[in-house]
């Protein structure tokens, strides 16, 4: 008696255990939102937007850059037009 | 019952009688122990039968137990050794270096909740080394960003060397060593398997460990695997830090083997990190909405670490006659990836590391004992590709030797020790070459009386400046900085003098211990008014002069009135000066007050074992350095109970409190500070364990 009860408990504590091992296992999507980072004559980063970029492109982007192929007016600022770097890319979240 | 040398562990009946059918190598101390009794020592020689009798005991400010260190008696060291019980210290923090930081004198860095960092009277980072299982963990420990890396999977206990302890363990051992020794194996009969698993609420954290022992005839093994995982953290205000998630992966076993006059161990561990790198913005001052968050995520994002660790130590002990001789080869990786984009790596540097040692301990007479030996180290440095590339590909050569003498008679026990060190800098393209040698010394001083015990040290270190601090010259992503080297910069060479007096009567012990540390040429990495990369610049420099002085005090007071009442009080108190200047990053004063009610075994179904209170007050700190900003004072709450379920005797359940009021409170020495970013607020926890 004393031992079934034992085991059984235990065998409910394992499983609750087990499926603890997978809890976080969570999926993240291969595609993120990008943007130049381009510093204005104050020190200042200004953003501009340049669109979704998936697994393959986003490597590309990351790694070789963007070019950016008309000026972009944000707010008092123009971002010129031309070819930025890929540490100019930035697809990482900021605004939350 | 544990056999120190073979660590093998197991327990008597209820009658309080064992068996043991194992070769035990000759002198070999075992060591018994009880809750609530005198834990005592015995030295085997060749009986096939002894009695014990353990008395009982009401306080235990300081616990005789055998070091894993130097396998002597923590009663007959000279040298000032902390040793602790993992179980003891992760009570109600399931996190290595929170549970550490309740010992006095040791503070954690942290950046959010996965990075931390251990300090040791006020030195961290490359000043303090770290050693599990007598091997030298080498994991990147530079960076202000990088964490201990490894979690407490399998640990068994804790040793803590706080200040200079370059006898023992070579060079870099300026602020302190921390040695973590593997949990003991099981003296025989069925395999035994045991799984622990905790929760916290401030960021939902899980984790997971499962361990298997086995042990047949001279054979033993113990095996274990954890998964953990940690969303972002829950600030007071209710929002949640944003990529202040993180989680692990962590794989080891080993493989003993004894006879009577060879014991050898192989051992291997693997851990696997994900950490999210918070607070990461490129405004100039960010706020702190900005940084967090509504909801609470626990997928990786960017910035992230990854670090990845491999470990393989073989040791090996032999028994000749009275002399005790211990080779030990291990050789080691830690890979550190540091993300901003999705596909490309910021840094990724590789650092491999091999290391031999060996030793020879041999009795000259009945009071003097002699122990020599020699440790031969090489560290390779080597970037993958990557967008910055910190410190150049590049290779430490490490030779050491040294030589202990201990005097030991009657209740008085001196030691004296010297070693030499020689290490070598070089650049893998032969663009720089360094060498550097120095002499460290040991002086301890011993006498225990019939409730008295007092220790006296002097002892010195040194610790030559790594690639980082020589040779740097790029934005450290992890940390925000741009950050300059200085090829030039000489050894740290540090002297502490130390005195511990302990007094322990039958309810009421306490522990003084005073120190100073002097430290010459000691490198720091000072702010400059210059901006590279649209990032700060930091310079790695050279002071004289830095003291570091301060006091730390345990009591621990059970009322005779009041039988199942423990009281337990500690205190560190120090201060940190370069010449007239305070010392930047110094920990504030502490003091943790922790009330313990144990209950009277009763025949229900749930068990209450015992509760506890636990309050933490940290002062404010006002002594700070030139641009370094003052932190106020904050008090914590925390409180738990114990729980076991008669008719399960192998579950135990642990549930509690952290925070209890909610407090906002930022740490002086949190990484996150500049940002004003206050750290979790109040958390829930619960561990169940249970063995099979």
């Amino acid at each position: 008696m004393f031992n079934t009860l034992k085991i059984t408990k235990m065998k409910k504590v394992s499983i609750i255990m087990a499926l603890g091992f997978f809890f976080a296992c969570t999926d993240h999507d291969e595609c993120h939102e990008c943007h130049i980072a381009w510093e204005n004559a104050q020190g200042q980063e200004v953003e501009v937007e340049i669109g979704e970029f998936c697994e393959e492109d986003l490597a590309d982007v990351e790694s070789n850059g963007y070019t950016l192929d008309e000026s972009v007016v944000v707010g008092n600022d123009t971002v010129p037009a031309g070819s930025y770097p890929g540490s100019d890319i930035h697809c990482e979240e900021h605004d939350h | 019952m544990l056999v120190s040398s073979t660590m093998v562990l197991t327990q008597t009946d209820s009658k309080g009688q064992f068996s043991i059918s194992l070769d035990i190598p000759k002198n070999t101390l075992i060591f018994f122990s009880k809750e609530a009794y005198a834990s005592k020592t015995i030295q085997y020689t060749s009986e096939n039968e002894v009695s014990i009798q353990l008395n009982k005991l009401h306080v235990d400010i300081d616990e005789v137990v055998v070091s894993s260190i130097n396998q002597k008696l923590s009663s007959n060291q000279t040298i000032n050794i902390l040793s602790k019980k993992m179980s003891q210290l992760n009570e109600s923090s399931f996190d290595l270096v929170e549970g550490l930081s309740r010992l006095s004198g040791v503070e954690q860095s942290s950046t959010g909740t996965g990075i931390k960092k251990i300090v040791v009277r006020g030195l961290s980072g490359m000043r303090v080394v770290t050693l599990l299982n007598g091997v030298r963990l080498e994991n990147q420990q530079w960076g202000g960003d990088h964490g201990i890396g490894f979690t407490d999977l399998g640990i068994g206990k804790v040793e803590l060397v706080k200040g200079p302890a370059s006898i023992i363990f070579g060079a870099d051992a300026l602020g302190g060593a921390l040695y973590f020794s593997d949990e003991n194996y099981i003296s025989g009969g069925k395999p035994r398997s045991k799984l622990i698993s905790t929760f916290e609420s401030s960021n939902m954290r899980i984790n997971n460990q499962l361990g298997v022992k086995w042990t047949r005839k001279a054979f033993k093994t113990n095996t274990l695997i954890e998964y953990g995982s940690a969303a972002d953290y829950q600030l007071p205000n209710g929002l949640y830090l944003f990529n202040s998630r993180y989680s692990n992966q962590a794989f080891k076993t080993s493989l003993g083997y004894n006879t009577d006059n060879w014991i050898v161990n192989l051992r291997y561990q693997y851990n696997y990190g994900i950490l999210g790198i918070p607070a990461h913005s490129h405004d100039a001052e960010p706020t702190l909405e900005q940084l967090s968050s509504s909801s609470q995520n626990r997928y990786p994002t960017r910035p992230t670490q990854f670090n990845t660790q491999h470990s393989l130590n073989l040791e090996n002990t032999f028994f000749i006659a009275d002399n005790t001789l211990n080779i030990n080869l291990s050789q080691s990786t830690n890979r550190l990836e540091e993300f901003e984009a999705w596909t490309v790596p910021e840094l990724d540097i590789t650092l491999g590391s091999t290391q031999l040692s060996g030793s020879y301990a041999m009795p000259i007479s009945n009071t003097l004992n002699w122990t020599f030996g020699t440790q031969l180290g090489q560290q390779e440095n080597t970037n993958k590709e990557a967008r910055t590339q910190l410190i150049p590909d590049g290779s430490i050569t490490d030779l050491g030797a040294y030589s202990l003498l201990e005097y030991s008679k009657n209740s008085f026990t001196s030691q004296l020790g010297l070693r030499f060190d020689k290490r070598e800098i070089e650049l893998q393209d032969n663009t720089f070459s360094k060498e550097f040698d120095a002499f460290s010394a040991t002086l301890g001083l011993s006498k225990k009386g019939q409730n008295q015990h007092i220790r006296v040290s002097y002892s010195s270190a040194f610790r030559t400046p790594h690639f980082s601090e020589l040779l740097s010259d790029g934005v450290h992503h992890g940390t925000k900085r741009y950050e300059i080297g200085d090829k030039n910069l000489i050894a740290e060479k540090g002297h502490q003098f130390d005195i511990a007096y302990e007094w322990t009567g039958e309810h009421l012990g306490l522990i003084i211990n005073p120190y100073f540390h002097l430290i010459n040429d000691f490198i720091a990495l000072n702010p400059k008014d210059s901006i590279i990369d649209n990032t700060q610049v930091y310079k790695y420099e050279q002071v004289d002069n830095v003291t570091i002085k301060g006091i730390e005090m345990n009591v621990h007071y059970h009322p005779h009135f009041a039988h199942h009442l423990h009281f337990e009080e500690s205190l560190t108190i120090m201060e940190g000066k370069e010449g007239n200047s305070f010392l930047a990053l110094m920990p504030a004063h502490k003091s943790q007050t922790l009330v313990r009610y144990y209950f009277d075994k009763t025949q229900k179904k749930v068990q209450l074992h015992n509760t506890f209170f636990e309050y933490v007050y940290t002062a404010a700190q006002d002594k700070v350095a030139e641009n370094e900003s003052p932190s106020k004072a904050y008090g914590l709450f925390n409180l738990g109970m114990n729980i076991s379920i008669d008719k399960i005797p192998n579950f135990e359940l642990t549930i509690g409190v952290k925070n209890v009021t909610n407090k906002s409170y930022i740490s002086h020495l949190s990484r996150l500070k500049s940002y004003e970013i206050p750290h979790e607020g109040r958390s829930y926890f619960i561990k169940l364990c249970s063995t099979l």
